[in-house]
């Protein structure tokens, strides 16, 4: 029982991880291209 | 004396005085800026120019049945709310129930979660609009790093794709927003109902079943009636994304008015669809809350 329970959290853990990286990813793209300058 | 007489007296009448008053500014502005364009849309809806002069008709309104633009628009509205508001809905539930529990590190998750809906619509489509950018956009140099080939991924440019596009950055930016009410749903069910259910031996998915989702009734209801009022009268991601195209791909309702009054000059079949799209909000509002609040 305590093993499914881990392994229950842990898929809670990693579906949380992607979500927060499909969430953040676009603005830490933003993020880059805003504070890069082109130069000669 | 009788008593409406008492009560329009001198003293009485001063008494009124002051608060209407002090409520005239607010009505003033509420009378120039909302009531007066609704009539005035109304009025303009209602009149067609003819050479004779303004006739006072429903043609604008008989005109839209056989506007193949119009049902195109409409057919692209529907698909597009009913696909967002489908995947924004189960996402935002899943993230709210796995974030329904103490986990370390809740309150940064959540955060973190919450900031796409806190841009601008307008941040979000030029970003998005730079990063779906076949040539030099983050997407396709992503899947491209990892072996993928791009070459027939145009995103916005291509009209099989460009539908999804739209769809997803909604989805990306308006998950959030689900996930928050919906979390707050959940918060609020008191913990007794559960105990019940651990007691009679209920499963997981029974639990879920049978005590999660009718206590979470109307915060689902009003979460799919604003998202759904919302994804109906969608212009200024679409507008920013792809201005409707390629061709009138991804053309909305919406898109169409905007086209219709500001580029044809014909403002009284934009003020008829208006209304229509108007109508059929309510309609669909009014179906929700009667199958929603349902017992």
């Amino acid at each position: 029982m305590k093993r499914i329970e881990n392994r229950f959290n842990f898929f809670r853990i990693l579906c949380l991880f992607v979500a927060l990286l499909f969430a953040l990813a676009p603005v830490y793209w933003m993020l880059t291209i805003a504070l890069k300058t082109e130069v000669d | 004396m009788p008593k409406s007489r008492r009560f329009f007296n001198a003293p009485a009448k001063r008494e009124l005085l002051l608060p209407a008053l002090l409520i005239a500014p607010a009505m003033a502005v509420l009378l120039s800026l909302s009531i007066y364009p609704l009539l005035y849309s109304v009025t303009i809806s209602l009149q067609q120019e003819t050479a004779a002069g303004i006739n006072w008709t429903f043609g604008n309104f008989a005109r839209l049945a056989s506007d193949s633009f119009f049902w195109t628009a409409m057919a692209h509205t529907f698909i597009y709310a009913a696909a967002a508001l489908t995947c924004e809905f189960l996402l935002g539930l899943g993230l709210a129930l796995l974030l329904n529990s103490q986990i370390r590190g809740r309150g940064l998750f959540r955060a973190s979660l919450l900031v796409p809906m806190m841009l601008p619509t307008v941040v979000v489509g030029v970003v998005w609009r730079l990063m779906l950018n076949p040539d030099f956009g983050a997407i396709n140099g992503t899947l491209a790093r990892f072996g993928i080939s791009t070459e027939s991924l145009t995103w916005t440019a291509s009209p099989r794709l460009a539908m999804l596009s739209v769809i997803a950055v909604d989805v990306w930016q308006w998950t959030p927003f689900v996930f928050l009410v919906l979390l707050a749903g959940l918060q609020a069910i008191p913990q007794e109902p559960y105990e019940a259910a651990l007691i009679d031996g209920s499963s997981r998915w029974q639990t879920f079943r049978h005590v999660t989702l009718p206590l979470l009734k109307p915060a689902i209801l009003i979460v799919l009636l604003l998202r759904t009022m919302d994804l109906l009268r969608v212009f200024d991601q679409i507008f920013i994304l792809t201005e409707g195209g390629p061709g009138f791909a991804t053309e909305t309702i919406s898109l169409y008015i905007y086209r219709t009054a500001f580029r044809f000059f014909d403002f009284g079949y934009a003020a008829a669809m208006s209304f229509v799209l108007l109508a059929l909000t309510n309609v669909i509002s009014v179906i929700y809350i009667r199958f929603l609040s349902h017992r």
